[in-house]
């Protein structure tokens, strides 16, 4: 199941991309920016600014479980089971499903569409999530497909997954975006619900593919954005030979729309996004730990450019910060 | 880095409060009081002469280009016998909302004196005449504009390649060989000899008008202390006798030449439209000579901008529709860049690069500068034009080369001709120096035609029966009927613009022939006739038309809620059409969301897309213009799109009443949701090698997205799949923090905008205000 298509993505993979976000995931983060990705089943979401007060779907509720709120009429989520009859009936797109079942040829067509683009700055697909590895059957279908037709796949996950499962997949993939939330594996419990040591292993045994990889831990200050935690996965990263890239990206609080239109609540509204400065140190702390590795990275994106920190080209401000 | 010299100049065009000039206006009236029987072909010419020794000329302090249209900096002159719509519009032209301008003291009551002189003697009365009643409803009723009524033919593209060889001299000799060869005198041959003595007198009125710059140049240099400006001075004065008559020697010269031959086409007959042509390419020699001599290339660069100035300082009058229409006072003169040679390589050079730099310290409103795009085009170069293009000032528009060189081989250009093209109008490929084209044909809006379709013939706005009777579509039972009902109608209606057009052009030969255009444009010299007595061999109009996604989406909405969901019956849509959809908004928002649109790269309506534009190109090939020239189709609607959709009632893609339509082949805004490759798709499933003067194409872009190196990898990938599928034409847009505000005031129109998130990218009306707010405070940092 999907619960998104998008076209014209720049990031998470070379060239223009096309997203197909997976849904479903095992994992909870506190963050996450697509809350509508975890569950495995469809659900209605609501764009309170589209509703045009027709009331129609009050009507049609067969559980009666809508009534007007200071935003319109919403849906009390605890009576609610997911019939869909509001969204059937609600033109204005206000109340609507997420989540759609594609066939791998029908997938394949959408993803074809934009082969033209693909071709010219290395672009292709990327499988995104939800987390596409516990998808494994449908995930393999279709990326065997695309790289059988010449179009380059990419897969980004939480490396949360079957490894025995996913592993008839790992052949149709030239790239991965891995994430470690954080290295700890009780903090990472508390954080996402599991541990991470699934996580780990899997990153190792995936490593043994032809695939190229990126690592990235979301920063979200006060949750993972310890130096400790940094070094600590930068650290894990020097034993596995394989891995060259470690990016670190910036949190943001963009999915918080989301989580009102699906009814339920986000608590980190108190968290700010972490400055510049605290970036580059981060990154910086990173780059210390590989310095003897010769061929590792670490970086995080600013306006389109990798940002590279190390020892050498920090400058004189962000050691103030930093002391 | 722009001079000091360029600052001041750039200052002073813009913050020159713009003016009406009646300089011309009055030399005009005044000229027409002397009584003659001379035939008028001469009595044009001598007009022209008139104006350009009596009027009042100026040299701005920072200039070293001589020559201005207007007797002061950015003032517009009146051609009165032109403008029956003078009569009318006069009152506000001080007032009104869109490109108004100042009267100097007294002259108001002087121009209401000169119109009501030209009472019923304009050319604009001529045009108007000729007009049946029934014609005049479908103007009314907004089935069709007309075009070129009240102005003599646009879009020459002078041969500025063997101009700037030869100077006017040249052609001067050949008028008069030809005259000494005629012999024994007929009608034909005095028709002949009359033309070529209207030319002589024209081209030697430039001439002279150059040197009365030349003179007062002189004049101005011996009062002048500043040693600097004197120099400067004394320069122009000398390039001022140089050209126009003879070949100019360095690029100033060069420029002088090119600039007074744009300006006579401007002053002669009210133009607009007339392209620069490969500006790149045919002063490329003067660029190489300069620095071999050693010229700086600074002083180049200065004079590129100044050159670009002179044109942006230009004005144009437009009655007060079209100033609504044109607003800005677009004149449509396009400069050419890169592109191919006749022997296949590549025409970027060094000239090509400075003038990219140069837009990128100063970008005017006009020239409309271009960029011609192949698969050989020098990388770098390329990408200096995207990155340009991504500096927010909308400059360069990019073209695909092979598009538009199969579009003039078709019309019958040999490869080596086609290849020197140029955009006449807004996207419309011609051949410089070798084409008669005429745009402006006037608008066939389309989506009215639908809607007539709709209602069996009827138009229901005015409630009159404007076509055939074509099926009442509650009989329908299948979206194929309303498809032939379109086609009948469509079919009945062309068969009526084209007869509209071609009266108002056939008026031109007889009125106002266009005599610098013809001078300047190869076969008339030759043939002793006027461009509007067939001069040149190679003619061809262009019918616009409008209302593209619109069509489509409403085609396509009656095809999936209608015949096959059956959410409403053909009777109730007529209601709600008839209605305006009152107290049933989740109709509206049935039909605008449970059918697919234009622009998402959906075949159930893009099909839709190509079988309208097909469907008009096809018939619009069965007719021939007045001068015998072939009839092209070009999808552009400049803002008539606004103006136009007043006069249409809602339509079944959920527009509203008398809102405005989509623009040119933009999707209907806001409803293109899936980013830019996927208009893209959508526009090219329309067969792009159809519509032989093009299909304009408006690309709005987030400034974050393209950032840096990888936004223009970005903009590179879609320029280059979008012209791989033989797209003509993209022009690109990057949002500013303005247009973010009024995203917020009006979300609905601008759904379709991606903003930059953070790692990704999001749709900027699905975000939080306080989001929003983020991100606009975020933009401002970043282009700060």
């Amino acid at each position: 199941m999907l619960f998104n298509i998008q076209k014209c993505s720049i990031h998470d993979g070379h060239g223009l991309r096309t997203l197909v976000f997976f849904k479903g995931c095992p994992l909870r983060c506190k963050w996450c920016a697509n809350p509508e990705s975890q569950e495995y089943y469809p659900e209605v979401m609501e764009s309170p600014s589209k509703c045009i007060g027709c009331g129609v779907c009050m009507k049609v509720c067969p559980l009666s479980c809508i009534s007007i709120h200071e935003d319109g009429p919403r849906i009390d989520r605890e009576k609610c089971n997911n019939c869909f009859e509001c969204t059937e009936h609600c033109y204005a797109h206000s109340k609507y499903k997420i989540g759609k079942e594609y066939t791998i040829e029908e997938l394949y067509k959408e993803i074809e569409k934009d082969r033209v683009f693909y071709s010219i700055k290395g672009g292709g697909v990327t499988f995104s999530g939800g987390e596409p590895l516990t998808q494994p059957k449908y995930l393999k279908e279709i990326a065997k497909t695309c790289q059988e037709r010449g179009i380059n796949v990419a897969v980004e996950s939480c490396g949360c997954g079957n490894y025995s499962e996913f592993k008839e997949a790992l052949p149709y993939i030239n790239s991965m975006f891995l994430d470690i939330k954080h290295i700890d594996s009780e903090k990472h419990k508390e954080l996402t619900g599991s541990g991470n040591e699934l996580i780990l292993d899997n990153i190792r045994r995936i490593a043994e593919y032809d695939i190229h990889i990126t690592v990235r831990t979301p920063v979200i200050p006060g949750l993972t954005s310890s130096r400790e935690n940094i070094i600590g996965i930068a650290k894990f990263l020097t034993t596995i030979p394989e891995i060259k890239e470690y990016e670190l990206l910036v949190y943001h609080q963009f999915g918080v729309n989301k989580y009102n239109a699906l009814g339920r609540e986000y608590t980190l509204e108190d968290v700010e996004p972490p400055s510049d400065e605290e970036m580059r140190e981060l990154v910086k702390c990173a780059n210390d730990v590989f310095k003897d590795c010769g061929d590792k990275v670490c970086f995080y994106t600013k306006d389109n450019n990798r940002e590279i920190v190390t020892n050498d080209n920090i400058n004189d401000n962000i050691k103030e910060v930093v002391k | 880095m722009l001079s000091e010299r360029i600052v001041r100049l750039t200052d002073k065009v813009r913050n020159t409060v713009p003016t009406i000039c009646l300089d011309r206006a009055r030399l005009t009236t005044e000229f027409y009081k002397k009584p003659s029987v001379e035939p008028f072909i001469l009595r044009r010419a001598k007009l022209f002469k008139y104006v350009l020794e009596n009027n009042e000329i100026f040299i701005d302090d920072d200039s070293i280009l001589a020559g201005h249209m207007a007797s002061r900096l950015h003032a517009v002159p009146i051609f009165p016998e032109y403008c029956a719509w003078l009569r009318d519009d006069l009152e506000t032209l001080d007032t009104r909302k869109f490109d108004n301008f100042q009267f100097m003291p007294g002259e108001k009551d002087e121009l209401r004196q000169m119109v009501a002189d030209w009472y019923g003697g304009t050319f604009g009365d001529l045009t108007n005449a000729q007009l049946t009643e029934d014609e005049w409803t479908l103007l009314d009723t907004g089935v069709m504009t007309k075009g070129v009524s009240q102005i003599s033919t646009m879009n020459h593209a002078p041969d500025y390649d063997e101009m700037v060889k030869k100077g006017y001299r040249y052609y001067i000799d050949q008028c008069k060989e030809k005259i000494a060869s005629l012999g024994n005198m007929n009608i034909e041959k005095m028709g002949q000899k009359l033309t070529w003595e209207a030319m002589i007198i024209t081209m030697e009125a430039i001439i002279a008008f150059a040197h009365r710059y030349a003179d007062l140049a002189e004049k101005m240099a011996a009062e002048c202390e500043n040693p600097e400006r004197k120099e400067q001075l004394l320069t122009i004065a000398e390039n001022c006798r140089v050209v126009p008559e003879n070949p100019p020697q360095t690029f100033q010269q060069a420029a002088q030449l090119v600039w007074f031959t744009h300006l006579a086409l401007m002053m002669e007959n009210n133009g607009r439209d007339h392209s620069l042509g490969r500006f790149d390419q045919y002063m490329y020699p003067f660029y190489k000579n300069d620095l071999a001599n050693g010229v700086e290339e600074e002083y180049i660069a200065d004079i590129i901008h100044e050159f670009k100035l002179k044109i942006e300082e230009m004005l144009y009058l437009h009655n007060e529709f079209e100033s609504e229409a044109y607003p800005g006072c677009a004149l449509y003169i396009h400069l050419m860049l890169g592109g191919v040679l006749a022997d296949g390589s590549d025409g970027c050079n060094e000239l090509t690069n400075l003038i990219l730099h140069g837009m990128e310290d100063l970008q005017t409103k006009e020239p409309c500068i271009s960029f011609r795009y192949h698969d050989n085009i020098n990388e770098e170069t390329f990408r200096l034009a995207m990155k340009v293009s991504l500096q927010g000032g909308s400059h360069p528009a990019f073209f695909n080369d092979s598009t538009c060189i199969n579009h003039l081989k078709r019309l019958g250009f040999s490869h080596e001709d086609a290849v020197n093209w140029a955009v006449c109008g807004c996207t419309e490929p011609v051949v410089q120096g070798k084409t008669d084209f005429q745009s402006q044909m006037g608008y066939f809006n389309a989506i009215k035609v639908f809607e007539i379709a709709l209602h069996n013939g009827m138009d229901p706005v005015s409630k009159k029966q404007l076509g055939p009777k074509t099926g009442d579509i509650r009989t329908f039972t299948s979206i194929e009927q309303l498809k032939d009902a379109y086609l009948e109608q469509q079919n009945f209606f062309l068969k009526k613009y084209v007869q509209l057009f071609n009266k108002m052009v056939s008026c031109h030969a007889y009125s106002v022939p266009t005599i610098t255009g013809s001078c300047f444009t190869q076969g008339c010299i030759e043939k002793g006739k006027f461009l509007q007595e067939k001069g040149c061999d190679m003619r061809y109009t262009a019918v616009a038309v409008t209302g593209l996604a619109n069509i489509a989406d409403s085609f396509a909405a009656i095809e999936e809620c209608v015949f096959k969901k059956k959410y409403l019956t053909a009777d109730e849509l007529l209601n709600l059409l008839e209605t305006d959809f009152e107290g049933k908004e989740n109709m509206r928002q049935l039909l605008i969301n449970r059918a697919p649109k234009f622009g998402n790269d959906i075949e159930a309506v893009d099909k839709y897309a190509h079988f309208v534009v097909k469907s008009i190109d096809d018939e619009a090939k069965k007719y021939r213009d007045g001068r015998d020239g072939e009839l092209t189709t070009v999808w552009a609607t400049q803002s008539y799109n606004v103006v136009l959709g007043r006069k249409i009632g809602a339509t079944p893609d959920g527009r509203h009443a008398f809102t405005p339509m989509a623009d040119n082949v933009s999707p209907m805004n806001g409803m293109d949701v899936n980013g830019p490759t996927a208009v893209v798709n959508s526009v090219n499933a329309v067969d792009p090698t159809i519509p032989q003067s093009g299909l304009l194409l408006n690309q709005r872009f987030d400034p974050a997205i393209v950032k840096g190196e990888k936004g223009i990898d970005i903009l590179e990938t879609v320029l280059r799949a979008h012209f791989k599928n033989a797209g003509e034409h993209l022009q690109i847009n990057v949002v500013d923090d303005e247009t973010l505000r009024a995203a917020q005031k009006e979300p609905d129109k601008y759904r379709n905008m991606l903003v930059r998130v953070a790692g990704y990218s999001a749709f900027f009306v699905d975000l939080e205000e306080n989001i929003q707010e983020n991100i606009i405070q975020r933009t401002m940092q970043t282009t700060a």
